[in-house]
C-alpha cells in the first residue's frame, strides 16, 4: 500500500462510517465504483472498527514488578514484603540435600544502574565475611535475568524489636539489656568497617528465644551510590536509601555517613523501645516519661553534631551498663562540662565561685534550652527540603502561571501548570500538616485552579462547576486557618476574598440566593477589617464586594437595597480614587459601580436616569482604554457599557444611536475573541453583543441582517454550552437568539445525532412567531434588557 | 535543555536524538520512583509521568510553545520504555530454563492486553503510510495525551485528531488480528 492509496481508503472509510450500518455496504459498492481492492480494504477496516471498542483507548500503563517463581537457583515460596529498596521473598535453595530457607531481596527497578552493580561487586565480599550471631548473614547475590540485582540473606523468623518488647511486656531494665545486645552487634559491624545506615525496628527482628538479629547490614550503602554535587530536584531524596524517622541530620543533608550515623539511629531506637515513641514525637514531654539518666543518654546519642555523639555503639552500650548498675552515666558529666565550658567561654571575667552559683540557677534553664534547640534544629532540617519544594511549586504556580496567563491560547497550558503545582502542594500540606504557610499555599492554589477552570478575570476553560468545587475547597482551608487563635486580619481578608469569588461563581451558574449569602459574608468580614485599615487595598476590596452584593440584590428584585449598596460601592471607590488619582483600579471600580446603578435604574423603569449613568461610565472606560489600548479587560468593560447604553437609547426610541453603540460594542468583543479562540468568556460576549445589534437592526427594518446575527449568537452559545453546560450566560444568550431571530432550519444530520439532539433540546421552536418579527417588542419607556446576561459586564465578576 | 528544545523545535532532528535519551532517563527514573511506592494511592498514568518530566526538565525560561514538542518527544520516549520492557519480557519467556519469570506484568491490566511489541511493529508500518498517524497513536496510547493535547502537539485541529485516530485504530486493530 502507498501513502496515497491509504489516504484514498480513509476518505471512503470515514464517509462510510458516518452512515447507518445497514447502508454501508451499498454506499461502499457505489463509492468503490468497481475498484474491488478498495472495496475489500474499506470493508475490512469497517469490520475492524466495529470490533475495536476499547482498543488503545486506555493508555498503556508502565510496567509493574512481576511476581516471581524463581530467582537464580532459588525457588520463591512467597513474598514477605516490599519496601523502599525492593521486594523481599522467602525462598528455598532448590538443588541441595537439605533445603535451606533464605530471604531474597530483589532490588526495585530504577535502582538497577551500573553504579549500583559495580558497588555491589565491591562490597559483597566484605558483607559475606560479616559473621556474628546477631547479624543476619549475606549468603549470595546476583542479577535476575531482567538485570535486577538481588541479595540472598539468612532468613530470620521474628518480630520487630519494638513490638516484641511490647508483646512480651518487658520492663525497662530488660529492654536496656536487649538493646545492649543490639549495640554489640552494631559495634562488631563497625569494627569490620560496615555501617548499617538504615537501622530501624523493621530491620531488627527478635527470634522466639529472645535473641535479636539485625537485617540488611550495609545493604543501604550497596544501593546508595554517593550523591555528589546534587542539585535540588523534586525526587532527589528518593535516590538515597534511609528511613526519615531514624535518619541522622547529616544523612538527611546527604553528607558523609560514618558510624555516628548508626549511633544516632540507635539513640532514636532506644527512646522508642523505652517510651513507645520516637524522640520529638511529643516535644517537651520526653523529660517526664524517661528517667533523667536515660534521657541524657538518648540526648547524647542523638546530638545533631556527629562528633558530639557517643564515639561508638560500644560506648553507648557502656553508658547503659553504668545506668543499669546505678553508676553515674558519662553523658551527664559530658553535659555538665559542656555547659560549664560554654558558660566560662562567654563570661571570662567571672570568678569560678560566682559562676558556680549562677550555674546552679541557670542549669535547669540551659537544659530546657538544649532540648528546645535540638528539637528546633531537627525540625529546621526536615523543613528545609519541604520549604524548597514548596517554593518551587509556588513559583511555578504564580510566576510561571502569571507570565503566560495573558498569552492568547495559553488556557489549557495554565490549567496543566496549576494542576501539577496543586498536586505537589497537596502532598506537602499533608506532610507538613498544621503548617499554616503550607495550608495557605494550598488554598491559594485551589483559588488559582478555580480561576483557570471557570472564574476570575482571565480567559478560562468554561468549567463553572469544577471552579465552584475548587473554590469551596479553598474556602474550607481558609476557614480552618481563620479559626486558629493566631489568625490575623490578613487571614480574615483572604477568607473574605474567597467568599467573594465563590459568590461570583455561584452567580455565574445562576444560584442567586446562595450567591447573595456568600456576598453578605464577604461584606461583613471586610467592613470589620476596614474599621481599622483604611488602605487602598481594603477600600478597593470593599468597593468590589459591595458592588457584587448590590448586583445580586438587584437580580433578586430588591431594587432599593441594590441602589443603596451600590451607593456604598461608588463611595468606597471614589474615596480610593481621591486618595490616589492615578489608581486605575479605583477609577475602573467607580465606573463599574456607576454603570451597575444605571442597570438598576433601568430595571426600575427609569430609563433617562439609566442612560445618564451609563454615559458617565462609558466616558470613564473610554479614557481608561485610551491610556492602555491593548487592555482586554477595558475593552470588555467598554463593550458591555456600550451595549447597555445602546439598549437604553433604543428604549428611548433613538435607533440610530443604538446602532452606532452596538456596532462599536460588537467590534470590541470580536477583537477579544479573535485573540484567544479558546476563551469561552469572549465567545459569550460576542453572542451577547451580536444579539444586541441584531435586535437594533430589526428595529431599523433590516430583518436579514438581524437573522444572520442571531444565528451567529445561537451557534456560539451552543458551542460554549457543549463544553460548559452550567454556563447560564450562554444559555440566556441562546434563548435571546431564539427569541430575536428564528434560526435557519438545519436538516438533521445522521452523522451528528448528538448535535441535533442538543439543538432540539435547547432551542424550543416558537410557533406563532415568524422570521422578521424582530426582537421582543419593547414598548417605549418599558424596561430594557440590562447587562444581566454577561459575566464580565459587572464589577461583580472582576 | 532549553537550547535542545529550541533546536528541536527548529526541526534539527539531531537535537531530537540527543533529547530523547535525556527524557528517556528522566521518565524511567520517575516511573521507577512511582514503583517504589512514592506515590502510594495514586494510579500511575503515563500522562502523569510525562507531566512530571515536563515539570522537572522544562527550564522556567523556556518558551512555552516548546511544550508541544516536548510532548511529542516524551511520547516517543514512553513508547520506547514500554516496548523495550515488553520485548525483554517476551525474550525471557522464550528463553526458558535459565530463569523463568512469569509474564504477568505487561499483560496484567486490561489496557495492556495489547501486545506492545506487535503494536510497535505495526506502528512502524503505519508510519510508512502516514507518519502523523503513527505519532498520534504514540501520543495518545503511550503517553496518555488527550485529544486536545495531541492536537496542540501536532499542530492540527482536534477534529483531524479524531478522524485520524479512528482510521489508525481500525487499521492497527486489523493489523494485530482484531478485525474479522
Amino acid at each position: 500500500m502507498t501513502p496515497e492509496r491509504w489516504r484514498e481508503i480513509q476518505l471512503v472509510f470515514h464517509e462510510a462510517l458516518e452512515r447507518p450500518r445497514a447502508e454501508r455496504a451499498g454506499f461502499l459498492a457505489a463509492a468503490a465504483a468497481g475498484d474491488a481492492e478498495l472495496e475489500t480494504e474499506v470493508a475490512s477496516l469497517l469490520a475492524s472498527a466495529d470490533g475495536d471498542e476499547g482498543f488503545l483507548e486506555t493508555p498503556a500503563r508502565p510496567p509493574e514488578e512481576a511476581p516471581r517463581s524463581r530467582i537464580g537457583p532459588y525457588d520463591v515460596v512467597r513474598e514477605i514484603g516490599h519496601g523502599g529498596m525492593g521486594t523481599v521473598f522467602l525462598a528455598m535453595r532448590a538443588d541441595e540435600q537439605f533445603r535451606k530457607r533464605v530471604a531474597i531481596k530483589v532490588v526495585r527497578r530504577g535502582m538497577d544502574t551500573k553504579a549500583v552493580l559495580r558497588r555491589f561487586r565491591q562490597e559483597r565480599q566484605i558483607l559475606a565475611g560479616l559473621e556474628h550471631p546477631n547479624i543476619a548473614r549475606l549468603l549470595d547475590g546476583g542479577n535476575t535475568e531482567d538485570s535486577l540485582p538481588y541479595l540472598v540473606m539468612e532468613y530470620v523468623e521474628g518480630e520487630p524489636v519494638t513490638t516484641w518488647c511490647v508483646s512480651r511486656g518487658l520492663g525497662a531494665r530488660e529492654k536496656v539489656a536487649l538493646f545492649r545486645t543490639i549495640c554489640a552487634a552494631v559495634h562488631f559491624a563497625h569494627q569490620n568497617l560496615v555501617v548499617h545506615r538504615d537501622l530501624k525496628p523493621g530491620n531488627i527482628l527478635v527470634a522466639e528465644g529472645g535473641a535479636p538479629k539485625l537485617l540488611d547490614f550495609g545493604v543501604a550503602k550497596l544501593l546508595n551510590p554517593e550523591v555528589s554535587g546534587q542539585t535540588l530536584d523534586l525526587t532527589g531524596a528518593s535516590l538515597r536509601v534511609f528511613t526519615p524517622e531514624y535518619a541522622s541530620p547529616e544523612q538527611i543533608r546527604g553528607e558523609r555517613i560514618t558510624t555516628a550515623t548508626d549511633v544516632y539511629a540507635l539513640g532514636v531506637l532506644l527512646h522508642e523501645i523505652l517510651t513507645g515513641r520516637r524522640p520529638g514525637a511529643e516535644p517537651g514531654r520526653t523529660k517526664r516519661t524517661l528517667p533523667a539518666d536515660l534521657d541524657t543518654i538518648v540526648g547524647k546519642a542523638t546530638r545533631p553534631e556527629p562528633a558530639r555523639r557517643y564515639a561508638s555503639a560500644e560506648q553507648l552500650s557502656e553508658d547503659l551498663r553504668r545506668y543499669l548498675e546505678g553508676l553515674p552515666v558519662k553523658a551527664r558529666r559530658d553535659t555538665f562540662s559542656y555547659r560549664a565550658g560554654r558558660f566560662f567561654g562567654r563570661h571570662k571575667a567571672s570568678t569560678a565561685a560566682a559562676a558556680l552559683v549562677v550555674l546552679s540557677l541557670v542549669g535547669g534553664i540551659l537544659a530546657t534550652a538544649r532540648q528546645a534547640r535540638i528539637a528546633r534544629a531537627e525540625r529546621e532540617r526536615a523543613d528545609r527540603r519541604l520549604e524548597d519544594v514548596r517554593k518551587l511549586a509556588g513559583s511555578f504556580l504564580f510566576e510561571f502561571h502569571d507570565a503566560i496567563a495573558t498569552l492568547p491560547g495559553s488556557t489549557p497550558a495554565r490549567e496543566l501548570v496549576v494542576r501539577r503545582a496543586l498536586e505537589y502542594l497537596g502532598t506537602l500540606a499533608k506532610e507538613a500538616s498544621g503548617d499554616p504557610a503550607a495550608e495557605r499555599d494550598l488554598a491559594d492554589a485551589y483559588e488559582r485552579l478555580a480561576e483557570v477552570e471557570g472564574g476570575g478575570s482571565g480567559p478560562n476553560l468554561g468549567d463553572t462547576k469544577g471552579a465552584i468545587t475548587s473554590l469551596r475547597t479553598a474556602l474550607a482551608i481558609r476557614e480552618a486557618l481563620t479559626a486558629r487563635p493566631e489568625a490575623g486580619a490578613r487571614e480574615r481578608e483572604s477568607l473574605a476574598v474567597s467568599h467573594g469569588i465563590l459568590s461570583k461563581l455561584l452567580l455565574k451558574s445562576w444560584e442567586l440566593e446562595p450567591a447573595r449569602e456568600e456576598g453578605r459574608k464577604a461584606v461583613a468580614l471586610l467592613e470589620e477589617i476596614a474599621r481599622t485599615d483604611s488602605s487602598a487595598r481594603v477600600t478597593l476590596r470593599l468597593g468590589g464586594t459591595y458592588h457584587n452584593l448590590g448586583l445580586l440584590e438587584d437580580l433578586l428584585g430588591q431594587r432599593q437595597d441594590a441602589l443603596a449598596t451600590l451607593g456604598k460601592s461608588t463611595a468606597a471607590y471614589a474615596a480610593a480614587a481621591a486618595a490616589k488619582p492615578g489608581n486605575v483600579d479605583a477609577r475602573r471600580g467607580l465606573a463599574l459601580a456607576t454603570y451597575e446603578r444605571a442597570s438598576v435604574y433601568n430595571h426600575s423603569g427609569d430609563l433617562p436616569a439609566a442612560r445618564a449613568e451609563a454615559e458617565k461610565a462609558v466616558a470613564v472606560y473610554e479614557s481608561l482604554l485610551a491610556n492602555d489600548p491593548g487592555n482586554g479587560r477595558f475593552k470588555m468593560d467598554l463593550a458591555m457599557a456600550l451595549h447597555d447604553l445602546a439598549e437604553f437609547a433604543s428604549g428611548l426610541k433613538n435607533v440610530p444611536e443604538a446602532l452606532v453603540r452596538h456596532r462599536r460594542a460588537l467590534g470590541l468583543v470580536e477583537e477579544l475573541a479573535a485573540a484567544d479562540p479558546r476563551d469561552a468568556r469572549a465567545r459569550v460576549a460576542v453572542a451577547y453583543c451580536a444579539n444586541g445589534l441584531g435586535e437594533s437592526l430589526s428595529m431599523s427594518g433590516d430583518s436579514a441582517g438581524a437573522v444572520a446575527l442571531h444565528a451567529r449568537a445561537a451557534r456560539l452559545s451552543e458551542a460554549v454550552l457543549a463544553a460548559d453546560p452550567a454556563n447560564a450566560y450562554a444559555r440566556r444568550n441562546l434563548a435571546r437568539a431564539g427569541t430575536g431571530g428564528r434560526r435557519p432550519l438545519a436538516p438533521p444530520r445522521a452523522a451528528d445525532p448528538v448535535g441535533s439532539r442538543r439543538g432540539a433540546r435547547l432551542v424550543r421552536p416558537r410557533p406563532g412567531r415568524l422570521a422578521g418579527d424582530g426582537p421582543r417588542p419593547q414598548a417605549p419607556g418599558r424596561r430594557c434588557r440590562g447587562p444581566r446576561a454577561h459575566p464580565e459586564s459587572h464589577g461583580a465578576l472582576r | 535543555m532549553t537550547l535542545l528544545l529550541q533546536e528541536w523545535s527548529g526541526g534539527d532532528s539531531s537535537a531530537a536524538d540527543r533529547l530523547l535519551p535525556v527524557l528517556y532517563d528522566e521518565l524511567h527514573r520517575i516511573a521507577a520512583g512511582a514503583l517504589r511506592g512514592e506515590r502510594r494511592g495514586h494510579t500511575l498514568q503515563p500522562t502523569a509521568l510525562v507531566n512530571e518530566a515536563w515539570m522537572k526538565l522544562a527550564d522556567q525560561n523556556a518558551p512555552w510553545k516548546n511544550r508541544a514538542h516536548f510532548l511529542g518527544v516524551a511520547a516517543q520516549a514512553m513508547r520506547r520504555i514500554l516496548v523495550d520492557h515488553a520485548r525483554r519480557k517476551s525474550a525471557q519467556k522464550r528463553g526458558g530454563d535459565a530463569l523463568r519469570v512469569t509474564l504477568a506484568d505487561v499483560a496484567a491490566t486490561e489496557s495492556n492486553e495489547v501486545d506492545l511489541v506487535r503494536l510497535d511493529d505495526a506502528l512502524e508500518k503505519l508510519a510508512a503510510l502516514d507518519e502523523r498517524q503513527a505519532k498520534m497513536v504514540t501520543m495518545r496510547f503511550f503517553a496518555g495525551l488527550t485529544v486536545d493535547e495531541t492536537a496542540e502537539a501536532l499542530g492540527v485541529s482536534e477534529k483531524t485528531v479524531k478522524r485520524d485516530w479512528a482510521a489508525a485504530k481500525a487499521w492497527l486493530h486489523r493489523e494485530l488480528g482484531g478485525g474479522r
